[in-house]
Formats: structure tokens, C-alpha cells, sequence
């Protein structure tokens, strides 16, 4: 009987007016230090901003204080308030008419006793003014050999630094922000919230493309397992956001695809990998992770966001909603603080991760701020390892909407500049060893596996001495980060002359393209084969295959390319001997840019298929058959009048 | 007794959530927790034949694409919706047979397309010809519901188990016919 009726008080639908009061009840207690059902206390300090606002509840306590006349229930009320800022200071803190609320109550509460009118007290509370701020600068740790290179850092140093990003950004999620998720299904209003789910997606493209960078089966599964040990640790930190954003990329099926790479696994490394999906498993409601997240409730830990966040949507579909009634039961209070204490912003736990390193994090903030389009993902784990041998055909061209590739917004021109700036700083810090501003070829390949697809030394060292200057690296970075944001060129073709290795003919004109070698011209975006006098009749749309970063790099370096075309058309013309290519490859350091600029580029070779022909410079090439390519290529540049504007623009600021 | 995921997609605010909690909360309204262990699972009597679903509802994480990536990987039917109330939602799925193709590796899945809200109908921007179309693009079924009044929503998971079901035995047909050969 005394059970039913204790249920039934649970279910029991109570306005604020009522859950202030049943809050003043439990400690309305002999003991000082006892607290009556301390699960509806916390639950209800910690869930109210979910319901309404501190300054209403605050007001609430007031109110009920002015209404007693009953002094123990005056000092209960007093009592109160003092543990909700005990406990939950990030409450007060920047909330000046909250505070204002706590000081009339200490004014008006004259005849309380004076030790738990002391309690009354926001004039020491700690400071949360770091959540607020866009970034920190946190002291750095002094730790000279410590290395900023992918393939170099510990997997622990690697899971460390994503921690710290990840808590930094979780952390500034608005309780204001969640509610307005949960209520519309969308980012509009929520730019914290988007953040973060941005980075969670980055992080998740770039470790797919960390993988898919590597060109051979064996050097992909190095990447592989490089990531599956970060994934352990970060379990080993319980640190489940990030985990699940990185096995999420190992697991993507643009990776889990790859036969070949998976068959160079070892079974220790399959079997780790297997227990990581398993905990991380959506059946059973996701029982296993939930498992987990429990066995560590008392420690720190990040819980993986999108469950919760599932979880708060399908509570709020259910029949009671607070914003229309203004009612909640005890037990639903109670239920509600539960699945909030997953996010991050109403534990305000400070953390317990490894210390961190600024420098570490600056560099993989960067590779985390660049965006990856799905397609091209997809079409380069094809390239690596086709569906078939008989089929070399990328898949068709798909257009996602925003949305269904998951939301991976770009962060402002601001904020990314100050990304790359840190990130240049830290890599010159720790590798312009002696301090003249500038970094080697040899120091440059060290950090470039941070970032894949980033372009060759020569495209970066714009100036050609041999050396990369912060100016370059900086310059080089933003342009990187702004051509992903850059609509598809139209229709421009970009042909280079071919040697087509199977009869092929020409779209123009229908006819084949005779001869052994450099029998034509292909685009290299969409594969137009055309004779080199069809070239400039070509009619046909330029319809990508994919709009890679590549390309898009390519394109924006072809402004310091001319001018390296020139440089060399001078140079050949002051040359009285005939060039072989053995003869450049030995030649000394300055000469390398000349024979970097004559052969394609290592990386664009990588992602074609291997069937695709390859350009070809016959070694027996005369001096003048050079120099007419050259201003061949020249020509072909400054056909296109943007080129030509960034050439204009790069002209100037020279 | 069989089992089967299904997995629920579409964009966010379309009622996906309302669909599965209204699905699989007509029994135990009184202990609704989405957080325990069998909240998603049901147990459907379909054409005589007893079914147990474990639904994936991916309301909340549609922005979360290795999430998703995930979901469609280990779901075996896909329920895809939009609401007939907003044109974008309908825009947003258009594609999503395609990145369903692309993770199972597969051109047979059992996917059905549902337009939901249709007790807003004077809301409407989405015609039923226009949901028919693409559910004919994709040879799959269609249905409309309104999971807020309870309408149609039994019936439409009732369909994504006949859909498994017919492409299941669609597939042991051709494997017999490869072996008559």
C-alpha cells in the first residue's frame, strides 16, 4: 500500500511552483549535512536549464522563502540554494541578476542561522570565462623531442591531442543549442553544435583519407593499424566521441572495402578492430557502449554525442512536453538528468586527460579543418582497389545533398587563419632548427604525411630557393582550404598531350588518333580524348568525373607553374646543348624545379587507374621541340581568362 | 522467430522518431526509457509469420555521416521518409537508394519510401504521384502515414518485412536458377 502511493507520487505531474517545494522538503532535515532523495536534488539542479532558466528557479526559492512563515522551512530553502552552488557553480558564474537573487536572499534571511546564511556566497566562484572564449592559449608544455609527424607521433600523443580538441569544442555546446536540435531536427540556429558534429565528420574523412593516400596495399595497412591503436587508446582515456568518429572512418565502407589492404592485416589487428565495432555497436540500442559509459561513471569521459542526442529526441517525443505544460513527474525529472549528464556542457567536469601538447594540436587542427567531399572519397578507394579487373569505370557521378553527406561546415576565413597560422608556427618551431625562417625539402616531407594529397615541395616553394618560408606554408594553406569551397570550373577542358596505350579515337571528329606516341590530347577532368588540331573545336561540356582537391590544387598553382615555364623557356634558349632527362634528374639541387616541372606530378599519376595512359616526353627530344611544348603549355594556360586573373593577381603582390 | 533491422532514414524533422516511438510504444507506454536495451525491438506478426524488428532510427545523428555509413551497413530493410509538408525533405532522399547501394554493395535491398504527416493536408507541398515516381525509380513500395494520429504506421512496417522478405526469396530463386545452369 505505502508503495503504490509512493509510486503514484513519483507519476505525479509537478509545475515549478511544486518541484521548488518538494526540493525544499528534502532538506528540511534535523542533520545539517543529510539530504532527503539527493537523486531529485541533483536531478533537478542539473536538468532546470533544460526546463526553464536558473533565474526562474532562483526567483522560485525566493518566493517560497517570502511565502513561509515556518523557520525551518526557511532555513531548508536557504540550505538549498547553498548546495546548488556548491555543487553547481557554472550556473552563477557571468549571470549577474541569478547572482543578484542569491544576495537579496541573504539580505532578507537576517534571522537565519549565520552558518547557513554563509553558504549564501557567489562571491568566490570559480571561473568558466574559458568556455566562452573562442580559443585559449594554454602555457606550453616543454617537451623538445616531441615529433608533429603523423607516422612519427605516438598513437597515444595522436588520441591525446583529438581528445583535447574534441573536449574543447563539446564543451561549448549551449543548452540553449540542444533543445533547439532536438525540437527542429536541424543546425540552423545550433553553430557550436554544428561545429562539433563538423569535426566529428572531418575527423572520420580525414582518417579514410590518411588510409587511401598510400598506393600500395602494405602502406595502407600501416595507416590502418597506425589508427587502430589510436582508437585503443582513446577507449583506454574513455574518450568514446572521438572513438567512434575514428573507427567510423576505419570502418567506412570506402576503407572496409579495400580486400587487398584487410588481407595485409594481421588477425591481432582484425580482432581488435572487431571488439571496437562490436562496443561501438548500434544493436541492442547501442547496450554494449552503454555498458561501458557506465562502468565509468565516476571517472571522466567524453560519451559519443549522436547516441545522446538520439536518445533527447526520442524522449521528446514522447506524451509529456514541459514546454507546453509546464509539468514534469519526479521520475521523468530524474530520467531527463540522466541522459543531459551525457553531454558535456551540464557535467562541467574539468577533465583528466594526458597533458597536452599546443603544438601537436595546433597541426591537427589544420588537417581537421580541411573538407573532403564523400564522392571523391568513394571514387579513390575505387582507383585503389577496383571492383573488378574487367572494370575500370568510376562509379557514376553522385550529388549528395548537404545533409546526407553529413554536415561538414567550413569555419570562417578567421578562425581557419589562425588555425594555420598556430599550425605553421609549430611546424617551424619544431623544424627551422636554426631559427632562419625557412624549412628544408627533407624537413617539409616529415610533416606533409599529416596531410594528404598536399602538393609537392616545388608547388609550395612558389619563390624556387630551395626552401619553404612561413609566408609560403601560410599562403600555400589558406589556398588549399578555400579551393574546397570553389564550384566546379565550368566548362573549360584542361587537356594535356597523351600517349594512348589501347586504338583510340577522337570525340571530335570521330576518327582514330594515329601514331606510337603522344598520339593526342585527354582532359585530364573528364577524359575527353581529341586530336591536338581538334583540340580548340572541341564542343563537348566538361563534365568532371570528380572534383578532386587535386585538381583544384593543380589549377591553383598553375599561375606559379607559368611563371616557372617561362623561366625555363629562357633558360633553354640560353642552353646550346641538347637535355636528357637522366642528365636533369643528376643534375644539382637548383635544377630539380626544371625536372619536376617537365614530369606529372607523383600524386596525380596515383589516382588513376592503372590502365589510364601516362604523359610521355621522348628523351630524344630536340631543344627546340622543348620549347615549343613549353609555350605550347604556356598558351594553353592563359587561354583561360580566370587563370589569367590569378596570374594578374599574383603578378601584383609579387 | 526471425529477426530484422531496419533502418529508418531521412532528414531531420521529418518524424522519424514520432514513426518508431510510435511503434514500438504501444505496449509499455508506462516504463518509456529510450535508453534500455530492447526500447526498439517488437515483436510484428506479418501475413501469419512472427517477426522480431529491431529498429535503427537515426533521428538525432542524420548529421553524423560515418554514423550513418554504419547504420546502413548493419540495417538489412530501410525505411526512407520525408514529410509531405516540405519539399526539401523530399529533395534531401532523393539519392539515398544510391549511398544505401553503395555501402550494402548490393542492387537488391528491401527499402520503402514513406511520406509522412499526411494528416497535415492542408499543408502539403509533396504530391502523392510524386512520392509514387520515385518509389517507382527505385522499384520499391510507397506508402503515406501520419505517425502523430497512429495512422498507416503499423501497416508501413509490416511492408519493409514483406519487401525483406520478397527480396530475400527473390534472391534463393536466382541462386537456383545459377545452379540449373
Amino acid at each position: 500500500m505505502s508503495s503504490k502511493v509512493e509510486e503514484d507520487q513519483h507519476q505525479e505531474l509537478l509545475t515549478e511552483d511544486q518541484l521548488v517545494a518538494r526540493c525544499v522538503e528534502c532538506f528540511d532535515v534535523d542533520e545539517e549535512d543529510e539530504v532527503e532523495d539527493i537523486e531529485f536534488v541533483d536531478a533537478l539542479f542539473l536538468s532546470h536549464q533544460w526546463l526553464s532558466d536558473s533565474l526562474s528557479l532562483i526567483t522560485h526559492f525566493v518566493n517560497f522563502y517570502q511565502e513561509t512563515r515556518n523557520v525551518e522551512q526557511r532555513e531548508a530553502v536557504c540550505r538549498a540554494v547553498s548546495f546548488w552552488i556548491e555543487k553547481f557553480p557554472m550556473h552563477f558564474d557571468a549571470q549577474p541578476q541569478v547572482c543578484a537573487q542569491v544576495v537579496r536572499l541573504k539580505t532578507i534571511a537576517e534571522d537565519i542561522n549565520e552558518n547557513i546564511r554563509n553558504g549564501l556566497d557567489v562571491s568566490a566562484l570559480p571561473s568558466f570565462a574559458w568556455l566562452r572564449a573562442v580559443s585559449v592559449r594554454n602555457p606550453l608544455a616543454k617537451q623538445t623531442a616531441f615529433s608533429l609527424s603523423f607516422v612519427q607521433a605516438s598513437p597515444s600523443d595522436i588520441s591525446t591531442s583529438l581528445s583535447h580538441i574534441d573536449y574543447r569544442v563539446l564543451s561549448r555546446i549551449s543548452i540553449t543549442e540542444l533543445k533547439q536540435y532536438v525540437k527542429d531536427g536541424h543546425l540552423r540556429s545550433c553553430p557550436m553544435l554544428e561545429r562539433s558534429i563538423s569535426v566529428f565528420n572531418n575527423l572520420s574523412n580525414w582518417v579514410q583519407c590518411m588510409i587511401l593516400n598510400k598506393t600500395t596495399p602494405k602502406e595502407r595497412a600501416e595507416i590502418l593499424v597506425k589508427f587502430v591503436h589510436v582508437a585503443k587508446h582513446l577507449r583506454k582515456i574513455n574518450n568514446f566521441n572521438t572513438l567512434m568518429s575514428v573507427v567510423g572512418g576505419i570502418t567506412h565502407s570506402s576503407v572496409a572495402r579495400l580486400a587487398k589492404t584487410y588481407a595485409v592485416l594481421s588477425n591481432d589487428i582484425k580482432k581488435e578492430l572487431t571488439q571496437l565495432t562490436n562496443l561501438l555497436s548500434a544493436q541492442h540500442n547501442f547496450c554494449e557502449y552503454r555498458k561501458a559509459l557506465g562502468a565509468c561513471n565516476k571517472k571522466f569521459r567524453i560519451p559519443i554525442i549522436g547516441v545522446h542526442l538520439k536518445d533527447l529526441v526520442a524522449i521528446n517525443c514522447s506524451g509529456a512536453n514541459f514546454e507546453k505544460t509546464k509539468c514534469i513527474s519526479s521520475d521523468k525529472l530524474v530520467k531527463l538528468s540522466k541522459l543531459l549528464s551525457n553531454f558535456l556542457v551540464f557535467n562541467q567536469k574539468g577533465h583528466n586527460l594526458p597533458e597536452m601538447n599546443m603544438d601537436l594540436i595546433n597541426t591537427l587542427k589544420v588537417s581537421l579543418d580541411i573538407r573532403y567531399n564523400d564522392d571523391d572519397i568513394y571514387e579513390l578507394s575505387l582507383r585503389r582497389e577496383p571492383k573488378t579487373f574487367m572494370n575500370f569505370e568510376p562509379s557514376r557521378g553522385l550529388v549528395f545533398a548537404e545533409w546526407a553527406s553529413g554536415v561538414t561546415v567550413a569555419p570562417d576565413n578567421a578562425t581557419v587563419s589562425k588555425h594555420i597560422s598556430a599550425m605553421v608556427d609549430a611546424v617551424f618551431k619544431h623544424y627551422d632548427h636554426d631559427r632562419d625562417g625557412f624549412i628544408s625539402q627533407e624537413e617539409f616531407q616529415l610533416i606533409a604525411g599529416n596531410f594528404p594529397f598536399i602538393d609537392a615541395f616545388v608547388n609550395i616553394d612558389v619563390d624556387m630557393d630551395g626552401q619553404i618560408s612561413k609566408d609560403e606554408l601560410k599562403t600555400y594553406f589558406m589556398a588549399a582550404n578555400k579551393n574546397t569551397k570553389d564550384l566546379r570550373r565550368g566548362f573549360k577542358h584542361n587537356f594535356h598531350e597523351t600517349t594512348f596505350l589501347t586504338p583510340t579515337t577522337c570525340n571530335h571528329c570521330n576518327k582514330l588518333l594515329w601514331g606510337i606516341l603522344r598520339q593526342g590530347f585527354k582532359c585530364k577532368d573528364c577524359g575527353l580524348a581529341v586530336h591536338s588540331c581538334c583540340k580548340s573545336n572541341a564542343v563537348a561540356e566538361c563534365r568532371r568525373k570528380s572534383s578532386s582537391n587535386l585538381t583544384r590544387a593543380a589549377e591553383w598553382f598553375a599561375s606559379p607553374r607559368g611563371s616557372m615555364r617561362s623561366r625555363i623557356i629562357n633558360t633553354c634558349k640560353r642552353s646550346s646543348r641538347p637535355r636528357t632527362v637522366s642528365a636533369v634528374v643528376t643534375s644539382p639541387t637548383t635544377e630539380k624545379p626544371t625536372c619536376s616541372t617537365k614530369l606529372s606530378p607523383p600524386k596525380l599519376k596515383d589516382i588513376r587507374p592503372q590502365s589510364e595512359s601516362t604523359e610521355y616526353y621522348n628523351s630524344g627530344s630536340t631543344p627546340d621541340e622543348e620549347i615549343g611544348l613549353v609555350s605550347l603549355a604556356c598558351e594553353e594556360v592563359f587561354e583561360d581568362d580566370d587563370l589569367a586573373d590569378i596570374s594578374s593577381a599574383s603578378y601584383r603582390t609579387a | 522467430m526471425r529477426e530484422f533491422k531496419v533502418v529508418v532514414l531521412g532528414s531531420g524533422g521529418v518524424g522519424k522518431s514520432a514513426l518508431t516511438v510510435q511503434f514500438v510504444s504501444s505496449t509499455f507506454i508506462e516504463k518509456y526509457d529510450p535508453t534500455i536495451e530492447d526500447f526498439y525491438r517488437k515483436e510484428i506478426e506479418v501475413d501469419g509469420q512472427p517477426s522480431v524488428l529491431e529498429i535503427l532510427d537515426t533521428a538525432g545523428t542524420e548529421q553524423f555521416s560515418s554514423m550513418r555509413d554504419l547504420y546502413i551497413k548493419n540495417g538489412q530493410g530501410f525505411v526512407v521518409v520525408y514529410s509531405i509538408t516540405s519539399q526539401q525533405t523530399f529533395h534531401d532522399i532523393r539519392n539515398m537508394k544510391e549511398q544505401i547501394v553503395r555501402v550494402k554493395g548490393s542492387e537488391n535491398v528491401p527499402i520503402l519510401l514513406v511520406g509522412n504527416k499526411c494528416d497535415l493536408s492542408h499543408q502539403r507541398q509533396v504530391r502523392s504521384e510524386e512520392g509514387l515516381a520515385l518509389a517507382e525509380s527505385w522499384s520499391c513500395p510507397f506508402t503515406e502515414c501520419s505517425a502523430k494520429n497512429n495512422q498507416n504506421v503499423n501497416v508501413t512496417f509490416a511492408e519493409i518485412v514483406r519487401e525483406m522478405n520478397y527480396v530475400q526469396n527473390k534472391s534463393r530463386q536466382s541462386k537456383s536458377c545459377c545452379s540449373l545452369m
